[in-house]
């Protein structure tokens, strides 16, 4: 298959001396001074040029970190307890955020650095490309299987490709190709709503397995066309497609800043709240200065300094997945970081006591005062959560469906006009799901017409469908999941599944 | 030719459009077992390359997976695997710290010239046979014919893992064949031979050496590159053969 794009060019023999490419190798991490709360941050800008195809090892391998332990609790039991009360949700969100922050140790030089959980699981397609790599070696694990004759099951396949390497590269993510281009698509989410939500995302092994192991099946997603009013196919399935994804499954959305540009500094207080939910969109805000002692920072390859500004965690929990996502804030003990716990301080020399977070785990709001358990202790939280409920009520009243829906978006992430008074839950509930009207895949953005049609109920907080075609994961249709797992067979038309 | 999907060729160095290249598990025949892993150890640092049998003492590679800046020079050893595959060598594993380059490498950096070789102690050729290798009096005449490259780039984390790429030669410039082959990093020093993978008996016409963001942005062209087989190189590697026979 011939790939070049361009021959505007002249053939010429010329040897020409070329000084090779090797520059010296450089400095790069900051120190950590004993008793100091200034966060060492982890750099690639050590790593020096390549020299040609030549390459460097062990500069910033890490191991891949375990994969996520769900909660303790039966999931069905889990889910009501969680929709009825906002307060366990939110100790439950928390928990959750802790436990993807669990420190991976990493050697660079003779520093140790500390690495969360998530920054080791695999970056799909708008990443390094790590879950591309998998099903490339899954297929090609598959067929030497089967050439030989071998018995192993595609589950057993799948689990030998995601234990097969331990470690990850991060020389491949700190690159400004790799944190800029999530940041491209996130600037330009305003004049090209196609772009908005998309960033760098992030898979846990088992999220990543599953995929494997349900190849298969996932190849003919796409073609199933299922549309909103279709049954699901089974009590335990929400897809035709796809099994469920096990619960220690968790995907992740990183949205990095360069530290130079500033980060922008929103408002989530009751006002801010009221506002959000009555007018539909956050309002843009500016851009303050912030130290890498106040962001989880990293360093690029490039040498430059590159800001966690939010963080998406879904996670596998309960059948309709939780749904949590962070945001930097100057203000960060206030409204929705004033119920932080304390230890979520001690990672990374306390940065992520800087962020905030909110949570969905339903559609539907099921506790009727969400606020009324936060007054006592944290009056600001209690304030904005109820400004948030009484506008969603509002909503409620004036949309045809009636239902009171949950809220949860992210000021830096869903900037898009309408997208503010998301739910996550709701918006991923069309992923992969087929839209009659304009005959093809559902896009995130229908739900935020200005006038959503009857099949976007409340620009898609409320519940819209009876199937969930690829389980909320948006991937499918984003990074091209079944398509990935098609070229792949193609490339194999004699192998026998 | 590739369509430009969105998000497609992210990350990777060397791959152009779709990565397209096959995994190689079974590595115990010709040719690939004739194709080597290289662990280059200088410099107190690890690098990864690869290498190709070129006679029964011989492993060929590019000029700077032995001798480089980044290395203060020459390597001071390297571990070479026949065949690896994942955790399996099924032929060993063999060390030298005898290496070769072209001149015009070690003295001028000239990539034209980008070439190198592995004397081996032990006639490791004999057993696993070595490639042929054919020298273009005008490189050009490459220019729109099929070449396959098979080596061991860093994929999923490793450097364990032989894949292969074929396309067509796009073109020739600064002495150097450029291809929208998809290589990557470890991947220095692989063979290209004429042909498709499935080639029975190939023919080494080049060596790999350089990802796409060595290519000369005048060139406008998205492709990897490496040093042809000259009249010139094909003597050197003749000299080295003789020299470890």
């Amino acid at each position: 298959m011939n790939k070049i794009r361009k021959f505007a060019w002249v053939t010429m023999i010329a040897a020409t001396a070329v000084a090779v490419g090797c520059g010296p190798v450089g400095t790069g991490a900051e120190t950590d001074t004993a008793g100091s709360r200034t966060p060492k941050i982890l750099s690639a800008a050590h790593l020096g040029q390549k020299a040609g195809e030549l390459s460097a090892d062990g500069r910033m391998i890490v191991g891949r970190g375990k994969d996520y332990v769900p909660i303790a609790e039966d999931p069905v039991a889990l889910s009501a307890r969680l929709q009825k009360s906002m307060a366990e949700r939110r100790a439950v969100a928390w928990r959750i955020v802790e436990a993807m922050l669990e420190p991976q140790k990493i050697m660079v030089g003779s520093e140790s650095f500390d690495v969360p959980l998530w920054h080791t699981w695999y970056e799909g397609k708008q990443g390094s490309r790590e879950v591309e790599g998998k099903i490339k070696l899954f297929f090609a694990k598959l067929k030497a299987c089967r050439t030989a004759n071998c018995q192993k099951s595609m589950e057993q396949i799948a689990a030998e490709t995601v234990a097969s390497t331990d470690t990850k590269d991060l020389a491949r993510s700190l690159t400004d190709a790799n944190l800029g281009r999530m940041t491209a698509s996130l600037q330009g989410a305003a004049g090209q709503p196609e772009n908005l939500g998309r960033g760098g995302t992030i898979y846990s092994p088992s999220f990543v397995e599953h995929i494997l192991a349900q190849a298969r099946s996932i190849e003919t997603c796409h073609s199933l066309r299922t549309t909103n009013t279709d049954p699901g196919p089974s009590s335990d399935r929400f897809s035709h497609c796809l099994a469920e994804f096990p619960r220690s499954a968790t995907m992740l959305k990183t949205v990095w800043l360069p530290l130079q540009q500033g980060v922008p500094a929103p408002r989530t207080d009751a006002t801010a709240m009221t506002a959000l939910i009555d007018g539909g969109s956050w309002p843009s805000s500016p851009a303050s200065q912030v130290g890498s002692d106040k962001i989880y920072a990293i360093e690029s390859a490039e040498g430059k300094t590159y800001g966690l500004r939010a963080l998406h965690i879904s996670t596998k929990d309960i059948r309709e997945w939780m749904w949590i996502t962070l945001w930097w804030s100057p203000s960060p003990d206030s409204d929705f970081g004033q119920d932080r716990p304390a230890s979520i301080a001690r990672f990374n020399g306390g940065v992520w006591a800087n962020y905030k977070m909110c949570v969905t785990s339903a559609f539907a709001e099921g506790d009727p005062a969400p606020w009324s358990s936060f007054q006592q202790g944290q009056p600001q939280l209690a304030a904005a959560l109820k400004a948030t409920h009484e506008a969603l009520v509002r909503r409620a009243n004036v949309s045809p469906d009636r239902q009171l829906t949950t809220w949860c978006s992210n000021p830096n992430v869903e900037t898009e006009s309408n997208n503010g008074m998301s739910n996550c839950i709701g918006c991923h509930q069309y992923a992969s799901s087929w839209d009659p009207e304009v005959n093809r895949l559902t896009d995130y953005h229908y739900t935020l017409e200005p006038n959503p049609r009857a099949r976007y109920p409340q620009h898609g907080r409320a519940k819209g469908r009876n199937n969930f075609a690829s389980d909320f994961t948006w991937s499918f249709f984003f990074e091209s999941t079944p398509a990935l797992i098609r070229q792949e067979r193609e490339r194999n038309p004699r192998m026998d599944w | 030719m590739k369509a430009g999907r969105f998000g497609a060729n992210a990350g990777l160095a060397s791959i152009i459009g779709d990565d397209d290249r096959t995994i190689l598990f079974e590595t115990r025949n010709r040719p690939e077992r004739m194709i080597c892993a290289l662990r280059i150890r200088a410099a107190g640092r690890l690098f990864h390359g690869s290498g190709w049998l070129a006679g029964p003492r011989l492993v060929m590679t590019c000029g700077h997976c032995v001798f480089h800046p980044a290395m203060n020079g020459w390597a001071e050893a390297i571990e070479i695997d026949p065949g690896l595959s994942e955790d399996l060598a099924p032929f060993g594993t063999v060390s030298s710290t005898r290496f070769s380059a072209a001149r015009q490498w070690t003295r001028d950096g000239d990539k034209a010239f980008d070439v190198g070789a592995i004397h081996l102690a032990e006639p490791l050729g004999d057993q696993l046979g070595w490639f042929a290798v054919e020298a273009a009096s005008d490189p050009r005449a490459l220019v729109g014919r099929r070449a396959t490259i098979s080596g061991y780039p860093l994929f999923d984390g490793v450097y364990s893992r032989q894949m292969r790429h074929d396309d067509t030669i796009a073109g020739v410039a600064d002495g150097r064949l450029f291809y929208p082959i998809d290589t990557d990093e470890g991947q220095s020093g692989s063979p290209i031979w004429l042909g498709d993978g499935d080639v029975a008996e190939p023919v080494v016409i080049g060596i790999h050496a350089y990802e796409k963001q060595q290519t000369p942005p005048r060139l406008g062209v998205e492709a990897n590159s490496g040093t042809p087989i000259t009249l010139g190189v094909l003597q050197l590697i003749e000299t080295w053969k003789q020299a470890t026979a």
